[in-house]
């Protein structure tokens, strides 16, 4: 949902502006509570998990969260139900493709900073095909031709860089993130040719109707996978936070396998949890 | 970034048991080539089983409980699954516990397969890791070149396989619960029984519909 907040504050500033207020007090409120959450240091099996969910602000992060459902819910989702409802799937398809290959220069900067000189080279291509043959992107026919697509962003680069991702952290609309990713966010947009040429020639608009469009493209992408976890979870908040941290680590990764996933054992195995430990798995991570 | 993560859940929906018979690698060792054959004959079952869109909902989760209790280590998982506090639960709540965690799962599985709008699925390779299987698949045909990753994790006893966890996109549905549940247990002032009763209320709430 990356920068929908832009594109609400572009029409409705004062509004904005009050929730900031609201979000303030939750701060206060949230932090307080926070603290009282550490688990005891004499309990060394509750600190492990602790450290290992990652998620030190949690109570914070959470009155976040149920911000940004109450957000979805008067706004954001009305907005892609309404553009659902208008608008076929190719149509919408072919949004989503145009969206992507506008965001081709972020993906090949990062490409190269991560020195993956193959991959940068298969953006490349990917955007001369789409811009050209997909007729500004709308179709892909880039991936038709064996370039399939792939994300990157400077959340990814700085984790390549070693840069340690911090606490997770729930930010107000934009959603789960955690510093490095926040810090990535900012950059992919400072980088971002088509942005520079937007304010350099005073077309601001383009960078607002870009986000705007870009958050309900997104919504629209995740429209049936939250309401399935919503569904069928039983604390969504939690679900949604490993459902990140684990993806966000395979983005990185770039899909290779990790060498020692966590996992069940097998019950008639030698190695069973119980027998291991989940400390041991606690602390493989 | 969210954005890609969350396409990978609705994947396992299909992926889970909608999987097509696809070219088999050479696989090295038994195990891999045990793993591999599973998860082969569970596709096949699957697709004669689970995608027909004229069988009723009771059938579906019939028939997918049958696929899950054959294939999967169902107590394994479970138990993995609610972590540390499986030694402190007390006899009546493991057992319990698994109860709603198998219904739960089947309850949640089971109904999207309903869903099912053809997608190919094939199995591309098996790898060793740690002393599990991993037998890598993709499935295909969501969208314009869309391929999403699919690995099943698999481990052997006396020759019997069996699936310890479902990994789609690098998100670990053993790994994702494990994380939820624990959460649930913390909130609930460290108690099984807390977790119990949530996972009886949403079962009780899915039963519904």
């Amino acid at each position: 949902m990356d920068g929908l907040s832009k594109g609400l504050k572009a029409k409705k500033p004062i509004q904005i502006k009050s929730i900031f207020k609201r979000i303030a007090v939750l701060m206060v409120v949230a932090f307080m509570a926070a603290c009282a959450s550490a688990p005891p240091a004499d309990d060394p099996e509750s600190v492990a998990e602790f450290k290992q969910i990652n998620d030190p602000i949690e109570p914070f992060n959470r009155a976040i969260f149920g911000f940004n459902q109450g957000v979805d819910k008067a706004v954001i989702k009305p907005i892609t139900g309404v553009y659902r409802t208008i608008a076929p799937d190719p149509v919408r398809r072919g949004v989503h493709n145009f969206l992507g290959n506008l965001r081709a220069p972020v993906i090949l900067f990062n490409d190269i900073m991560q020195g993956e000189m193959e991959r940068a080279g298969t953006t490349i291509m990917r955007f001369l095909i789409n811009s050209t043959v997909g007729i500004l992107g709308f179709r892909d026919q880039a991936a038709e031709w064996g370039y399939a697509p792939h994300r990157e962003d400077f959340g990814q680069t700085l984790a390549v860089w070693s840069v340690p991702e911090g606490p997770y952290v729930m930010l107000p609309v934009l959603g789960p993130s955690n510093p490095r990713d926040a810090v990535g966010i900012v950059v992919d947009f400072l980088i971002d040719p088509l942005n520079w040429w937007a304010s350099n020639t005073d077309r601001e608009y383009i960078t607002y109707t870009r986000t705007a469009v870009s958050g309900i493209d997104t919504r629209d992408q995740l429209w049936d996978v939250l309401e399935d976890l919503e569904r069928s979870s039983i604390d969504y908040y939690a679900a949604i936070r490993s459902l990140y941290r684990q993806r966000r680590a395979d983005e990185i990764r770039n899909g290779a396998t990790p060498g020692e996933p966590p996992a069940p054992g097998f019950t008639g195995s030698v190695k069973t949890a119980a027998q291991t430990g989940p400390l041991t798995d606690l602390s493989a991570r | 970034m969210f954005k890609r993560g969350f396409p990978s859940v609705v994947a396992v929906v299909f992926a889970v048991f909608v999987l097509w018979p696809g070219q088999s690698s050479a696989a090295g060792g038994d195990l891999s080539a045990g793993a591999q054959k599973l998860i082969q004959s569970m596709a096949d079952e699957a697709i004669d089983s689970l995608i027909d869109k004229n069988i009723s909902a009771e059938q579906r989760e019939k028939e997918f409980r049958r696929l899950f209790r054959t294939n999967f280590d169902v107590d394994a998982i479970g138990k993995w699954v609610l972590g540390r506090y499986w030694r402190t639960a007390t006899e009546t709540e493991r057992r319990e516990y698994l109860a709603q965690f198998e219904e739960f799962v089947v309850k949640t599985y089971a109904k999207r397969f309903r869903d099912y709008s053809g997608e190919v699925f094939s199995i591309t390779n098996t790898s060793m890791v740690d002393d599990s299987a991993l037998v890598h698949s993709e499935l295909t045909g969501h969208g314009e070149g869309q391929i999403v990753r699919v690995d099943w994790r698999v481990a052997s006893a006396d020759s019997t396989y069996k699936i310890i966890d479902v990994i789609v996109e690098g998100v670990s549905m053993s790994q994702t619960q494990r994380s939820e549940f624990s959460s649930v247990i913390r909130r609930n002032g460290g108690k099984v029984t807390g977790l119990i009763d949530a996972l009886r209320k949403k079962n009780a709430i899915l039963n519904g519909r």
